[in-house]
């Protein structure tokens, strides 16, 4: 005679056994979607909102106050003078390049849109067989004055393959920045603003269209400008994942410039490599009143609003929030 | 990916089956043990409170399921989505009587099977909690949110049936505190 135990965990065992034949087993993503729907409004309903830049005015203020805060990215001079043609010429330097082995074939690194400075160092090292010191060495030296010693945000994504050196593969990854820049029409003492806008914006936009970037951009521009926090997430994201923390929900409580439910202004430095599009994008924002956007995970689609009102209608449509949650 | 979510993902491909059987016992259908499943899961990672490592998840999960059983059922009584009397994949073929496994094991699981679903939402839940995972009598009330006294109403009566039916399952307590007379009910 068996005993209720065993006879019911029997049961339990067949019933396991067919977990595989549901759908369930083969991807619980709609549980995980239903999950963040659920954190993200408990969280606060403005979580999904997005922020956006530029405001030639507002700007120095905004970036000087997050160099205040954290320490000296690029805090571009609002008091230095503004060249109507930027130069699109990379500044050589040569320096860091010394006693370091060069590999005979060079080497080859792909910056890809949206990728951070310490990951392509990573690269540079698997790639040079540099330290990481002489690396960012490298990287810094070829900056323009308007980095202020910060490469995050200056490497161009491209594909330098059969570079000869890390000094001279610098170079042509700010050189590409540079002339973005220029091509872009930004005047130098906005490049670094422009840049960190951009970073924002590429991994906001991710796989968007020019559009959606324009239009992300145009909302952190006005939420600059009206002195709105911008409650965007990936700076955060990058913070957390500099600093090797766990961007959990505890990670809203991070008390960081880069922490933008908490700071207004622009994170103190770029928070990847955007893409020309993305330069192109903060450089001319769409002309527009939108404060808000969400996007569509399941297409991609960027919504934009200007008032709370019709923010919340699109975050319902994308299925963020119920009908129910409003009011 | 946020720490819940990787957690979510780990219980799934570690823990997925097990909890999935756990379900599975108390429906009886293998659709009404998936949503069940689903619905759990959101029940114990949306709220936003530390589930930490998958078992202590496994753990809430159970519990949510459970909860989310008795509390569906309070539901689908408004809203019967079935026929009653229009029974799942285990009373749809009582497999002892249309294959009869030489097997005698398999075919008294099968029976007691249909026997479990044949009790109401919280006899069955209880008789699954304390027979199953061996909960004391005051751990499952406190599972399921009930009182102490009505938890031991409810084995007692789910268990009559039980013995009544399945005789050659041993229904001796799992442990050694008695909750109730072996000979018939409390009541």
């Amino acid at each position: 005679m068996n005993t209720a135990h065993e006879e019911l965990a029997a049961i339990a065992r067949s019933g396991a056994q067919r977990f595989s034949t549901t759908a369930l087993a083969s991807s619980h993503a709609g549980v995980t979607r239903t999950v963040r729907r659920h954190r993200v409004v408990r969280g606060s309903v403005t979580a999904v909102a997005g922020v956006g830049i530029v405001g030639a005015g507002a700007f120095g203020v905004l970036q000087l106050r997050g160099a205040d805060a954290v320490a000296p990215a690029g805090t571009p001079s609002p008091l230095g003078s503004v060249s109507p043609t930027p130069s699109a010429s990379p500044v050589p330097s040569a320096e860091a390049t010394q006693g370091e082995e060069q590999p005979d074939a060079g080497g080859a690194v792909i910056v890809e849109p949206g990728m951070r400075a310490d990951e392509v160092i990573a690269r540079m090292v698997d790639e040079y067989g540099v330290t990481e010191a002489e690396a960012r060495e490298a990287l810094v030296a070829a900056l323009p004055s308007q980095a202020g010693g910060e490469p995050e945000g200056w490497l161009a994504p491209s594909d330098q393959t059969g570079v000869q050196d890390v000094a001279t593969l610098s170079e042509k990854l700010v050189g590409a920045q540079e002339l973005a820049l220029g091509e872009a029409g930004v005047v130098q003492d906005q490049w670094q603003s422009t840049l960190t806008i951009a970073s924002i914006v590429q991994a906001e936009a991710a796989g968007g269209s020019v559009e959606d970037m324009a239009g992300i951009a145009a909302v952190i521009g006005n939420r600059l400008e009206q002195d709105i926090r911008l409650e965007i997430e990936s700076p955060l994201r990058y913070y957390a994942a500099i600093n090797g923390l766990d961007p959990s929900d505890d990670g809203w409580a991070i008390d960081t410039p880069y922490n933008t439910y908490m700071y207004t202004g622009l994170p103190p430095t770029a928070i990847g490599a955007p893409s020309a599009e993305a330069i192109e994008a903060a450089a001319d924002p769409a002309d527009e009143d939108w404060r808000y956007y969400v996007v569509d995970s399941r297409t991609g689609e960027v919504m934009f609003a200007s008032t709370f009102e019709e923010h919340q209608e699109n975050l319902v449509a994308v299925g963020a929030i119920e009908q129910g949650d409003i009011e | 990916m946020s720490a819940w979510a990787r957690t979510l993902d780990e219980l799934m491909r570690e823990r997925g089956a097990a909890l999935f059987g756990y379900a599975y016992v108390l429906t009886g259908d293998a659709n009404d043990a998936e949503d069940l499943l689903q619905d759990a899961l959101v029940r114990t990672f949306r709220s936003g409170r530390k589930v930490g490592e998958v078992t202590s998840a496994h753990s809430y999960v159970k519990r949510a399921i459970s909860s989310a059983f008795v509390d569906g059922h309070r539901r689908a009584q408004a809203r019967p989505q079935r026929e009653s009397g229009e029974a799942g994949d285990v009373d749809a073929r009582p497999a002892s009587a249309v294959s009869p496994d030489p097997a005698g094991g398999v075919a008294t699981a099968l029976d007691l099977h249909s026997a479990i679903l044949t009790l109401p939402p919280r006899e069955r839940a209880c008789v699954v909690l304390r027979y199953l995972e061996d909960l004391p009598v005051a751990g499952v009330a406190s599972e399921l949110g009930l009182a102490v006294g009505s938890v031991k109403r409810y084995l007692s009566d789910g268990v009559k049936n039980l013995r009544a039916v399945c005789t050659d399952v041993d229904f001796t307590e799992p442990d050694t505190v008695p909750v109730h007379s072996t000979h018939g009910g409390t009541r």
